[in-house]
C-alpha cells in the first residue's frame, strides 16, 4: 500500500506491501520495511493508549478500543496517511452524536456502522486511491 | 501432500464413496466410538464436561471451517452468529415458547437470515475489507443483543430452562455429554460430506481463484452466500445449544475474543480440513486446563497470580508459533508423521525415473 | 577460471517430501549467455528460485549442494542480499508492481554498489517505457510488462541476470526483439545472463552455451553448436523431426546422464 508517492522510500514501502517477494528481489530489505512499519504502528498505538488511559481509565480491556482504528483507517482510505485525521474526527463526531442523541450503548457500534456504510458506498475510503485493479 | 502407498482398490461405487475406506481407519473409528461411548463409566464428571466442551467447540469450528477454510471467506463475526442463536432462544423463552422443537428451527431461520445479511458484503469485498465488514456486523449483532438484554433480561441476562421434548428432560453432565458428542459427530459427517459435494468443490474453487471459478460456470455469488448461510445456520444452532446447556445467556459471553478463539481453532487445527477443525477445537478448549495444571504443578502458591495472564499469553504465543512453524496446523503435523511412515525407509518421494 | 555463477550438485525438496531437482551442476561464465532448457515441470524455475532465494511461501528448501556467486557461497541467502550482490532475477509471473506506475516501478529498486546503467540508458533500451512513464503497470501489455521487468532488473545494477521464461505468452516478433536486446545487453554492458526457456529455438539463437534439464536432472550440456548438433535435442526441443513415428523423449535413452556423486 502506497504511503507517499513522491519519496522513493515510500515507493519502496508500497512495493513491499504489494509484492514482497518481488520487492525483495529488487534489493529492498522487506524484513526491515515490515519491521519498521510494525514498530511505527505499535508506537502510535501505544501513544494513543497512553492518552486514553490518562484521560479516562487504565484497564486491561482497553485493548479492544484498538479495533476502532480499523474503522477510522478504512473510512479515511487504507493507503492515505493524510486521510486519517479527517476520518478520525468524522468517526468520533458520529460516535459522540449517537451517544448524545441516541443510546449510550451505541458508542461501541457507531464506528463500525460508519465502516459498514463506507464499505457499501465507497470501499476505498474518503481519500484513498480508487483502483480497479484488485489490491486485496 | 499425501504420500499414500498403492494397494487400495475399490470395486464398487459404494466403496468409492465411503467415508471410511481402509480397514485400519474402520478399526480406529470403532475403537474411538467404543471409548466415547464408555467414557461416562470410566471418567469423572470433570473429564466428561471437558469432552462436552470440546465437542461443542468442534461444532462451531466445523461451521467456521466451511466458511473460511473451504470457501475462503474471512469472517470475524463468528461470535455474532453464536450470540444471535443464543439470544433468539432467549427471546422465545421470554415469550413463553420453551420447547426446543420450536426454538431450534426458529434459531436456524434467524441464523440463516443473518448469514445472508453478513454474506452480502462478501460479494464485493475480499480479504482485509471483508474481515472488517464481518467485524462490523459482529458489533451490530452484539449491540442488538445488548439492547435486548438491557430492556427485558433483568440487566444481567436471561435464564433458560432445561430443554424438554415430550416427557424427556435434558439435564445432567452425562446426558449432555452424549447429546453434544453425538451432535459433534453429526456436524463432522456433514462437514466432510459438504467438502466432497458439488458445493464443496465450488467453494474450494472460489477460495483458490474466484475469477477462474466464474469462468468455468460456477455461480460465485450464490456459492459465497450459501457458504455464509450454511456456516451461520450451524453456528446459530450451536448458540442455541449453548443457551440450553449453560442455562444462562448474557452478552458478555460473546465478546470479540470468542471469535478469535474460533479462528485460532481452525488455524491451529489446520485450515480447510474438517479433522483439523475438530483437533483445533479440542486443543484450544483443553489448553486453559492444561495451563492450569502446569502452573499449579510448577508452583501452587503463585498459581492464582500467574494463571490468568499465562492463559492469555500462552494462547497468543501458541497461535504465533503455529503460524510460523507449522502453517498447516495439527493436521499438517499429522500428515508429516504419516508421510514419514508411508515413505520409510526413504525420506523423500523420488524423482520420476526416466 | 572460476565462473561467475556456479551450482554444484544442488538438490531442492518441496514440502520436505518431493524432490524437485537433484544433482544439478552448472556454470555461467562472465559476459556470456547460458540457456537452461527443459519442458514444463523439469525444474528450471525451481533452480532459478534456489539461486535467487525466491522461494516465498512455498515450503521448499535446498537440502544439498552449493551455489556460489563470484566464489562466495550464497545458498540460502535472502533475496535482497542476493540482489544487492549483483545477481538479479526477472521472475516468470508477478514480475512488476501492478498498482504502481512505470516510473514508480523503476524507482522501487535498491541497487548494490556497481554502476551498470542509468535511468536514461534504460529508457534508451526501452523507448516504449519512456512513453508510458505515468501509466499503471497493471495496464501494460505483455511485451511491455516484460520490458518493464527487464528494465527494473537492470536498474538493480546486476552482474548476472537470471531470466525466467522471457518468451512466455509473447508474440514471436516480440520474442525476437527481446532476445536481440538480451544479446545487446551482453555485448554493450558485459552482462552475464542465465536464460531459462521453454522456447529452445529462441534461446539457442542468442546463447553461448546451454544445459538441458529433464525431470530435475541435467541430462546434456555443452556449447550451442554441440547442442544444435544432437539429434534428440533437434527432435524434441527444436521440433526439427527426423522420424515420422511419435516418440516420447522419455523413451529415448540417448543422453548419458551425467551425475556427480561427490
Amino acid at each position: 500500500m502506497r504511503i507517499s508517492t513522491t519519496n522513493s522510500n515510500g515507493v519502496g514501502i508500497g512495493s513491499a506491501g504489494e509484492r514482497a517477494l518481488l520487492a525483495s528481489q529488487r534489493g529492498i530489505n522487506v524484513h526491515g520495511v515490515f519491521a519498521l512499519s510494525w514498530a511505527l504502528a505499535a508506537f502510535a498505538g501505544g501513544l494513543a493508549g497512553m492518552i486514553y488511559a490518562s484521560n479516562v481509565r487504565l484497564e486491561p480491556s482497553l485493548g479492544i478500543l484498538g479495533l476502532r482504528a480499523f474503522a477510522v483507517a478504512l473510512v479515511g482510505g487504507l493507503d492515505s496517511l493524510g486521510g486519517v485525521i479527517p476520518a478520525a474526527l468524522l468517526v468520533a463526531a458520529v460516535e459522540v452524536a449517537s451517544v448524545r442523541y441516541g443510546n449510550p450503548l451505541l458508542s461501541d457500534v457507531s464506528p463500525f456502522l460508519c465502516l459498514l456504510v463506507m464499505l457499501l458506498i465507497r470501499p476505498w475510503g474518503l481519500f484513498g486511491t480508487k483502483e480497479e485493479l484488485e489490491r486485496v | 501432500m499425501r504420500a499414500r502407498g498403492g494397494g487400495y482398490f475399490t470395486t464398487s461405487y459404494e466403496a468409492d464413496l465411503a467415508l471410511v475406506d481402509t480397514r485400519l481407519r474402520r478399526a480406529a473409528l470403532a475403537a474411538l466410538a467404543l471409548v466415547l461411548l464408555g467414557l461416562p463409566q470410566l471418567a469423572s464428571g470433570f473429564v466428561l464436561d471437558l469432552v462436552s466442551q470440546a465437542a461443542f467447540a468442534a461444532i462451531g469450528a466445523l461451521a467456521l471451517n466451511v466458511l473460511t477454510g473451504l470457501a475462503g471467506q474471512i469472517s470475524l463475526g463468528h461470535a455474532g452468529f453464536l450470540a444471535a442463536g443464543a439470544f433468539t432462544t432467549a427471546a422465545l423463552v421470554e415469550r413463553g415458547v420453551v420447547s426446543p422443537l420450536v426454538t431450534l428451527p426458529a434459531t436456524a431461520l434467524v441464523g440463516g437470515v443473518l448469514g445472508l445479511a453478513v454474506g452480502i458484503p462478501s460479494l464485493r469485498l475480499k480479504g482485509l475489507y471483508l474481515a472488517l465488514g464481518t467485524l462490523a456486523m459482529h458489533h451490530v449483532v452484539l449491540y442488538a443483543a445488548g439492547e435486548m438484554q438491557a430492556r427485558a433480561g433483568g440487566n444481567t441476562g436471561f435464564t433458560i430452562p432445561a430443554p424438554r421434548v415430550g416427557g424427556l428432560v435434558l439435564k445432567g453432565t452425562v446426558a449432555w455429554y452424549y447429546v453434544l458428542v453425538a451432535l459433534a459427530a453429526l456436524a463432522l459427517v456433514l462437514a466432510v460430506n459438504l467438502q466432497r459435494s458439488r458445493a464443496g468443490r465450488a467453494w474450494m474453487a472460489i477460495r483458490d481463484r474466484d475469477v477462474a471459478a466464474a469462468s468455468v460456470g460456477i455461480d460465485v455469488a450464490r456459492y459465497k452466500l450459501s457458504a455464509f448461510v450454511w456456516s451461520s445456520v450451524v453456528t446459530a444452532l450451536a448458540g442455541a445449544l449453548f443457551a440450553y446447556h449453560r442455562g444462562f445467556v448474557s452478552v458478555e459471553a460473546f465478546g470479540f475474543f470468542v471469535a478469535v478463539e474460533y479462528i485460532a481453532m481452525i488455524i491451529i487445527g489446520g485450515l480447510g480440513s474438517a479433522l483439523g477443525a475438530v483437533l483445533g477445537a479440542a486443543f484450544v478448549t483443553l489448553l486453559p486446563y492444561a495451563i492450569d495444571a502446569l502452573v499449579a504443578g510448577v508452583s501452587p502458591d503463585a498459581a492464582q497470580y500467574y494463571v490468568f495472564p499465562a492463559k492469555f499469553g500462552a494462547f497468543g504465543l501458541l497461535m504465533a508459533l503455529f503460524l510460523l512453524f507449522e502453517p498447516l496446523g495439527l493436521v499438517g503435523i499429522w500428515r508429516r508423521v504419516r508421510n514419514w511412515f508411508a515413505l520409510w525407509p526413504f525420506r523423500h518421494r523420488p524423482l520420476r525415473a526416466s | 577460471m572460476t565462473a561467475l555463477l556456479e551450482l554444484e550438485n544442488v538438490e531442492v525438496v518441496y514440502h520436505r517430501v518431493a524432490i524437485a531437482v537433484q544433482g544439478v551442476s552448472l556454470r555461467v561464465p562472465e559476459r556470456s549467455i547460458v540457456a537452461l532448457l527443459g519442458t514444463n515441470g523439469a525444474g528450471k524455475t525451481t533452480t532459478l528460485r534456489a539461486v535467487s532465494g525466491f522461494f516465498g511461501g512455498d515450503d521448499a528448501r535446498v537440502v544439498a549442494g552449493r551455489i556460489a556467486f563470484r566464489g562466495e557461497v550464497i545458498t540460502g541467502r535472502r533475496p535482497h542480499e542476493v540482489a544487492r550482490r549483483g545477481l538479479v532475477l526477472v521472475p516468470e509471473r508477478d514480475k512488476v508492481f501492478e498498482t504502481l506506475t512505470v516510473a514508480e516501478n523503476l524507482d522501487a529498486v535498491v541497487a548494490g554498489g556497481r554502476r551498470l546503467v542509468s535511468r536514461e540508458q534504460v529508457f534508451e533500451y526501452f523507448p516504449v517505457l519512456a512513453e508510458r512513464r505515468r501509466q499503471l503497470a497493471g495496464y501494460l501489455s505483455g511485451g511491455e510488462r516484460q520490458m518493464l521487468a527487464l528494465a527494473s532488473a537492470l536498474l538493480c545494477q546486476p552482474e548476472l541476470l537470471l531470466v525466467d521464461e522471457l518468451s512466455l505468452g509473447l508474440a514471436p516478433s516480440v520474442v525476437e526483439r527481446l532476445m536481440a536486446l538480451v544479446r545487446r545487453l551482453r555485448d554493450e554492458l558485459g552482462l552475464a545472463v542465465l536464460l531459462v526457456e521453454q522456447n529452445a529455438a529462441a534461446a539457442l539463437a542468442v546463447a553461448d552455451a546451454g544445459y538441458v534439464l529433464e525431470h530435475g536432472r541435467i541430462v546434456y550440456d555443452g556449447s550451442v553448436e554441440r547442442l544444435l548438433a544432437h539429434e534428440d535435442i533437434r527432435e524434441f526441443y527444436l521440433g526439427v523431426g527426423r522420424s515420422t513415428d511419435r516418440v516420447r523423449y522419455t523413451d529415448v535413452k540417448q543422453y548419458r546422464r551425467r551425475r556427480r556423486w561427490f
